[in-house]
């Protein structure tokens, strides 16, 4: 009998922390799933950022160093420049990746450091407990935004694959959801595109991934994946930004 | 010996080449040196000052509070150091720019050297620091004038080896006209 | 013997570092170091390094926490104000074990303060500078060989010890040209790196992390790196005297301000007055056995900084009341630097109270 459905061997053979519904597990397994489709993993090393994915290294099974609150991009570019044979990701939330780090995503995709970086978006600040992030929608309410996110206050939700795609040194920029089958098969896909972009060298590739956080947006886990549909994609609007050599 | 100087101009008169070229000379001769630029404020402030220490044992102090030795280009470095050069010691002065009339020091050696007339003769208003160092090494031996020849070649960048010899004639002009006055 | 050269001290750092071996460096420019990034971004494309101009002090230390967390010798610059940004990095490889070598060309504070010579960020240096109650070795050169010569024990420190190290300076000791012998590396045996990230490549996974959740693993780590302090203090401890065996004053003062002291002492001692120079050159560890020695041997010790007394408090503390401990310090300020006659003057002072 043929296995059709297995654990990606990038991935270790343990439970997650993540709460139910929370898409971090499946985001996990989309990128294991890269690496196990470059053939990778042997030769990884991964950068993990402050926030629920800190626990990297204890789903996958690759190298890996922990990066301080919003510098897994800077910590990257250190990693890939004294080890250029090697292939490396960081895994990066929306309040480190698009607050804290902003400065060093910016800077190491205008460089076009070799790397590919897997963003997660669920509009809020998972581990401290659901405080507004950049990428929280407007009127959405959080434990610091008890009134709704104003957009004269507090600003517009940043739209980073779209930011991201306008410098010279990205490869490659896509944003992906994981609510549905349609969606989770294209994130796959996309995934895999990202980093292959890095396997063949050619340069700084970026993927956004819509996710949902039930815990922190008080719903039920069907009701937030509901959510990223309603409100996330129709604001965050999924789709490859920048495909460089594919235009 | 512990020889120890401090040349002061304004930026541009080639205060700092003539520290290094003093310094270098030193390095030659196998000697201890240290070379001190002003640094900060001074530097934007358009004056360049730089204290050089030569030495056979350790240099010790690289920061000279009353050097035995002061070489002033301009005025405004005479009034600002004039007034600490160790009793007995020796102040050169660019007596085409600098008035010592101000200065009360009677216990120290005011020696003249018309820097900038004595360039222009030569050809070169740019020289103006080689004639310092000449008329330092006619007074103060820290320095064999020897070595200054061969250091010359470290301390101006390779572009500007072509204008060797015309700094040599330099230096020693500036070491005849000091020599003169001290006489 | 290699020849004698003549450079500036920020360029003698930049040789010392490239004959350690170090091929990576990440910094942002800031006077008074400049010099250093400078030359090493002329040097290492030549010898296969990496060099990146990074968009911020923040970055560059994370930078050099990833080139280091791959078991590469790397290091990064700045002054002051630079310094105070990578103290989060600084912690984290502290926590993490991460070697690594930090220069410091301390300069005038607080705030933007200005760019002259400073030893202000004594404090910030020795006791841990960042969060969380670490300790990084930190070297004090006096001279343009010892910036030579001190970054490359910095990098054999950090190496030995898993930590980042930190070279101080100042821009006297930076910006002065002296004589320097570029000696080579001095052959250290060094433990291997099994701990950096490679790439599994079928062995067993690594992980670089500060963080420590398990139960009582926390407690474990923070004791463990105690114990290394504590090595530290017993093994690596640095200093030099001069003159300091039958001294009744001992003056003390690190780094730049140390030269100046030491041209006062000589001029003291052509008075008549017995005054010896004890000089710090591992800040951390500070050398508490050998000033306590010395300083109770003289029974009166001048601390001399380039501050409003900082360094002071742990001589105090190392002579612990059994010593007189007087003060002479100089706050940052243009022109401020004392000269050799004006501490010469406060040695007759510090002499005539005896």
């Amino acid at each position: 009998m043929e296995q059709v459905f297995k654990r990606p061997v990038s991935l270790k053979d343990v439970q997650t922390h993540f709460c139910p519904g929370c898409h971090h597990g499946t985001i996990h397994r989309l990128v294991a799933d890269a690496m196990d489709f470059h053939g990778v993993q042997q030769e990884t090393i991964g950068v993990a950022s402050v926030g629920c994915s800190v626990f990297l290294y204890g789903y996958f099974d690759i190298d890996v160093v922990e990066a301080p609150h919003g510098r897994a991009s800077a910590v990257a570019t250190g990693v890939k420049r004294a080890r250029p044979d090697r292939f490396v990701f960081t895994y990066q939330g929306d309040g480190d990746l698009a607050a804290i780090g902003t400065a060093e995503i910016i800077h190491a995709a205008n460089r076009g450091e070799d790397i590919t970086v897997v963003f997660v978006n669920n509009t809020t600040y998972g581990m401290t407990g659901g405080q507004m992030a950049p990428t929280t929608l407007v009127g959405q309410k959080t434990s610091t935004s008890p009134y709704g996110r104003d957009r004269k206050k507090d600003g517009s939700p940043i739209k980073m694959a779209e930011l991201l795609a306008q410098l010279g040194g990205v490869a490659y920029s896509a944003r992906v959801a994981v609510d549905s089958p349609k969606n989770l098969i294209q994130a796959k896909k996309v995934m895999r595109e990202a980093f292959g972009y890095q396997a063949q060298g050619k340069g700084f590739s970026f993927v956004e991934v819509l996710s949902a956080c039930p815990t922190n947006w008080g719903m039920t886990p069907l009701k937030a994946n509901a959510r990223v549909g309603e409100e996330m994609i129709p604001y965050f609007q999924l789709g490859i930004f920048k495909q460089e050599g594919n235009e | 010996m512990r020889y120890d100087l401090m040349i002061a101009g304004f930026g541009g008169q080639g205060v700092l080449l003539a520290g290094n070229l003093l310094s270098y000379a030193a390095i030659e001769e196998g000697k201890n040196v240290s070379y001190f630029p002003a640094y900060g404020v001074e530097k934007r402030g358009g004056s360049a000052t730089c204290t050089v220490v030569i030495a056979d044992g350790a240099v010790g102090s690289p920061v000279v509070g009353n050097p035995s030795t002061l070489v002033v280009l301009n005025q405004a470095s005479l009034e600002r150091f004039g007034s600490k050069v160790r009793p007995g010691g020796i102040c050169i002065y660019n007596s085409s720019l600098v008035d010592v009339s101000g200065l009360d020091r009677g216990d120290i050696t005011l020696v003249p050297v018309p820097m900038n007339e004595i360039a222009m003769e030569l050809g070169d208003s740019r020289m103006v620091n080689m004639v310092a160092v000449g008329a330092y090494l006619a007074l103060v031996p820290a320095v064999g004038t020897a070595s200054v020849a061969g250091a010359l070649e470290q301390a101006l960048p390779e572009r500007n080896h072509r204008f060797i010899p015309a700094n040599l004639k330099a230096i020693e002009a500036g070491g005849a006209a000091a020599r003169q006055k001290k006489a | 013997m290699s020849k004698r050269l003549f450079v500036k001290g920020n360029e003698a750092a930049a040789m010392g570092a490239l004959e350690a071996g170090c091929r990576y460096y990440f910094g942002y420019p800031i006077t008074p170091q400049s010099d250093i990034p400078e030359y090493l971004s002329r040097e290492l494309p030549g010898l296969g390094g990496e060099f990146i101009q990074a968009e911020s002090e923040v970055a560059s230390i994370n930078m050099l926490l990833g080139a280091s967390a791959c078991g590469k010798r790397a290091m990064t610059s700045s002054s002051s104000p630079g310094i105070s940004l990578k103290q989060e990095g600084i912690s984290y490889m502290a926590g993490s074990e991460l070697p690594g070598v930090i220069i410091n060309i301390s300069r005038s504070g607080p705030g933007l303060g200005g760019i002259d010579a400073s030893q202000s960020d004594y404090f910030q240096s020795v006791k841990g500078g960042g969060h969380g109650g670490y300790h990084i070795p930190v070297l004090a050169p006096n001279s343009v060989q010892e910036m030579y010569d001190l970054t490359m024990h910095a990098f054999d420190l950090a190496d030995l010890y898993r930590t980042p190290v930190m070279v101080l300076g100042d821009s006297v000791v930076g910006q002065m040209k002296e004589a320097l012998v570029p000696n080579p590396r001095p052959q250290r045996e060094l433990p291997e790196k099994d701990w950096a990230v490679r790439g599994k490549g079928g062995g067993e996974q690594r992980v670089v992390k500060s963080l420590f959740l398990g139960d009582g693993e926390l407690e474990a780590h923070n004791w463990k790196l105690h114990a290394k302090y504590q090595v530290m203090k017993e093994k690596e401890v640095m200093y030099e005297t001069y003159l300091a065996d039958d001294a009744e004053l001992l003056v003390t003062g690190f780094g730049s301000v140390s030269r100046i002291a030491q041209t006062a002492i000589a001029m003291a001692r052509e008075e008549g007055l017995k005054v010896g120079l004890f000089r710090p050159i591992t800040l951390f560890p500070f050398p508490e056995k050998a000033l306590a020695e010395a300083g109770i041997r003289a029974g009166r010790v001048l601390v001399v900084e380039l501050n409003c007394g900082q360094m002071v408090e742990d001589v105090r503390l190392a002579v612990n009341g059994k010593a007189e401990v007087g003060f002479y310090g100089r706050p940052p300020g243009a022109g401020s630097l004392p000269s050799p006659e004006e501490l010469l003057d406060v040695i007759r002072k510090s002499c005539a109270r005896i």
